[in-house]
């Protein structure tokens, strides 16, 4: 009786996580604690999104609590042509020097995924130098995808997240899937097209490399470990490696599944398994002679007393790290799930009277005196297209409004209505391409109006109201020309 | 996987893709002489369409295909009798090279064993380029369709201006790859047995390592200095760009629904 409770000990213990994987565990609910925006479909809209989370969460996922640091990379390079990204570069250039790509290891809710899928049992490819070549490429990736194309197409206007468009796996499955599976996000569905396809190739690609090949995305493709493994070496917390006491035995090398030439290199993820390998003991995570008694002391071990006292020191430590954690953990889910309330979404669909509001029109001088009000448009049909400078699919949907503004003139209003965000860059950007545009353009102050006719954080959005004032379609997808005048002919209709 | 499997894997693989070559050669052949055969003189523009879609697919399957044969031979075939150890040469002649550098032997005595791993890889490089060279004719043929074939050939000359120099590239992109990595395999082979009489040499003695002393990477000083520099710059970097609306524009873009950055539209 004895043996089996002591077996069933040893397996249940052999079954629990080890402390990295709890860390890793509280990081990922952490960085997506707004559980309720799974439910609901709604992504967290509140102020805390202003701080980036260290790891590659996409804050289009609804549980979401923070931004991701490589969209607020791009969108504020796509926005440079504004204001300089000194904010963004702050943030990422403080995580690489206080964490380096310990963040990796520790914190990134997608390192845990491609953990957890790696440990399903497959035959697995180990590292060589074909992989250690295939490691460069997320270099590629980050100069091209992150910073030159979003860069170029800044100073053309046209704002592209090039890496999270076309690459960021986080996107797809927190993002569109998180969006998708609830079943209160359907009118997403119309927008699935050859773009999700690719993604969702890449995905599953990527899946898959991750069950045969260890931290697949990290390695090859992710771009914020390539930025973070730059700072690794000067980083605060992180695997250390002690020179003097490196004899270059390469058992650190041999026990890692990284790409690494020597513990603590720019691939090097800080998971710390290597520390036992190491023969002399060269490798350490930095502060540990805070916490770890000196091993040699005129040559000889500790005394006992010296022991004790890191031991307690250590014991404070871990408490205290404890109920801070717990504490903080606890905070954060009560307030995204209870306490934070999202706006109610007002019930203005098709078939509602249309919420009027006087709006202030912009043009290429600024903001005009003038103001439009709903009313006075009675007997045209008013389409409402809710659009930014920041938005790519806006920008691309905006010349097949103005076509239909000119078509149309006579029966039909078009009101592009900018939002609060960078609207002081409206007015130019109007004067550069719409001057001559029959559309009438406004501003959303405090994207209010955009709220009161439904909008749920989706850009573009187009709001078709009929001679009588009555809403006749709301769509939240970008509208090819076709579309778009199959819409208005049906209102006109009405 | 093992050697063995590896092997076998990639021989099949090599097979394959000759065997693609040789069926597009033979089906590009029996197009060209079909045409010949069947006599449409003078041509129309329905019987140059449909005699192009016949040939040109092979000529560009046959381009692409002896193409990639040629770069699978030169990074993955692996001749006959070499069975045991690492599959590439150049790889055995870098764990040699590697081995002997750990020993510590002097870098004039390794200096041919390094301008040995330049050719070599030169070589590939070259090789590569063809190939890829080669590849592009199709494409290039197409985008100077109207300079590149004469307006008065028969329907015949017409063919025959595309489809004889896509064969001749193809195959010569084909001979080249093969020549060069029969001739990095005998250089290597050469560098080997060079690497090995090294190894008979008595291995030099193991300089004193200083102890306490770091020998390679910044001192611990600089370090201190370089974060703290760079945690300063970050933090001003924060505080203005709160201030001149950075910090806006991610809470602007965060609450809002990225449509194209989740893979819908």
């Amino acid at each position: 009786m004895k043996n089996t409770f002591s077996k069933i000990g040893r397996k249940l213990s052999s079954l629990m996580p080890t402390k990295r994987r709890l860390i890793q565990l509280y990081a990922a609910l952490l960085a997506n604690a707004n559980l309720k925006g799974f439910a609901t479909g709604q992504i967290y809209q509140g102020p805390l999104k202003n701080l980036c989370t260290p790891g590659l969460n996409c804050y289009s996922c609804p549980g979401a609590a923070g931004a991701c640091p490589l969209g607020a990379l791009q969108n504020a390079l796509a926005s440079s042509n504004a204001r300089v990204p000194y904010y963004v570069f702050g943030i990422i250039l403080l995580f690489g020097v206080l964490f380096g790509r310990w963040i990796c290891g520790f914190l990134c809710p997608f390192g845990l995924l491609q953990d957890l899928l790696h440990k399903i049992k497959t035959p697995k490819i180990k590292k060589s130098s074909v992989t250690r070549v295939l490691s460069y490429f997320k270099y590629v990736i980050l100069a091209l995808f992150t910073i030159i194309l979003p860069l170029i197409y800044a100073f053309r206007d046209f704002p592209l997240p090039a890496f999270c468009k076309y690459i960021c796996p986080a996107g797809t499955l927190g993002g569109a899937l998180g969006l998708l599976l609830t079943g209160a996000n359907n009118d997403l569905l119309p927008m699935l097209g050859p773009l999700f396809t690719w993604k969702f190739a890449l995905l599953i690609a990527i899946v898959v490399g991750c069950i045969f090949f260890y931290r697949f995305f990290c390695r090859v493709l992710c771009p914020l470990g390539a930025i973070y493994g730059l700072f690794n070496r000067i980083s605060l917390i992180g695997i250390k490696l002690d020179k003097p006491k490196c004899t270059d035995c390469g058992m650190c090398h041999a026990k890692c599944k990284m790409d690494i030439r020597h513990a603590g290199d720019a691939e090097c993820i800080s998971c710390g398994e290597c520390i036992s390998s190491c023969p002399t003991g060269a490798i350490r995570w930095s502060g540990s002679k805070f916490v770890l008694p000196p091993n040699e002391i005129d040559g000889a071990p500790a005394s006992e007393r010296v022991q004790k006292k890191y031991a307690k020191r250590r014991k404070v430590l871990k408490i205290t790290a404890c109920v801070l954690m717990m504490a903080v953990l606890l905070g954060a889910l009560v307030y995204f799930n209870w306490i934070d309330k999202p706006s109610a979404v007002p019930g203005n669909q098709p078939g509602a009277v249309c919420y009027s509001a006087e709006l202030v029109t912009l043009d290429e001088t600024g903001l005009l005196d003038a103001t439009f009000a709903l009313e006075q448009n009675r007997g045209k049909v008013t389409v409402i297209n809710f659009w930014g400078t920041w938005c790519g699919p806006c920008i691309e949907e905006l010349p097949h409004f103005d076509a239909v503004a000119s078509e149309y003139a006579d029966q039909v209003t078009v009101l592009a209505v900018h939002t609060e965000y960078l609207g002081d860059t409206a007015s130019a950007y109007i004067a550069q391409h719409y001057a001559d545009s029959d559309m009438i353009f406004a501003l959303d102050t405090g994207e209010a109006y955009y709220a009161e006719l439904g909008g749920k954080g989706t850009y573009p959005m187009t709001v078709i109201v009929d001679a009588e004032g009555i809403v006749a379609t709301k769509i939240t997808t970008p509208l090819t020309y076709d579309e778009l005048v199959r819409a208005v002919e049906s209102a006109l209709d009405h | 996987m093992s050697d063995k499997t590896t092997l076998t894997v990639r021989r099949v693989m090599g097979m394959v893709l000759l065997l693609l070559c040789a069926v597009c050669a033979a089906a590009l052949v029996i197009a060209c002489v079909q045409i010949s055969l069947g006599g449409e003189h003078p041509f129309t523009p329905e019987s140059v369409q449909a005699a192009w879609s016949r040939v040109a697919i092979f000529v560009f399957l046959f381009v692409l295909a002896a193409v990639a044969a040629g770069l699978w031979h030169v990074l993955f075939f692996v001749p006959s009798g070499k069975q045991k150890g690492l599959i590439f040469p150049e790889l055995r002649l870098a764990k040699a090279k590697a081995r002997l550098f750990r020993k510590q032997y002097s870098k004039e005595l390794l200096l041919p064993l390094t301008k040995q791993e330049i050719y070599v890889r030169s070589m590939r490089i070259s090789a590569v380029a063809v190939c890829l060279l080669c590849a592009l004719y199709p494409l290039y043929y197409l985008c100077n369709f109207d300079r590149l074939t004469p307006t008065d050939a028969t329907l015949n000359g017409q063919v025959i201006a595309f489809a004889l120099p896509a064969l001749c590239f193809g195959a010569a992109a084909l001979a080249y790859c093969c020549a060069v990595r029969i001739l990095t395999d005998i250089s290597c082979e050469r560098a080997l047995l060079y690497a090995k009489s090294i190894m008979l040499l008595p291995a030099p003695a193991a300089p004193a390592r200083p102890i306490g002393k770091v020998r390679r990477g910044l001192p611990k000083y600089a370090i201190i200095v370089v974060r703290s520099v760079l945690i300063a710059a970050a933090v001003l970097m924060i505080v203005f760009g709160i201030f001149n609306g950075g910090m806006h524009d991610v809470l602007q873009k965060a609450i809002k629904i990225c449509t194209e950055c989740i893979g819908l539209g």
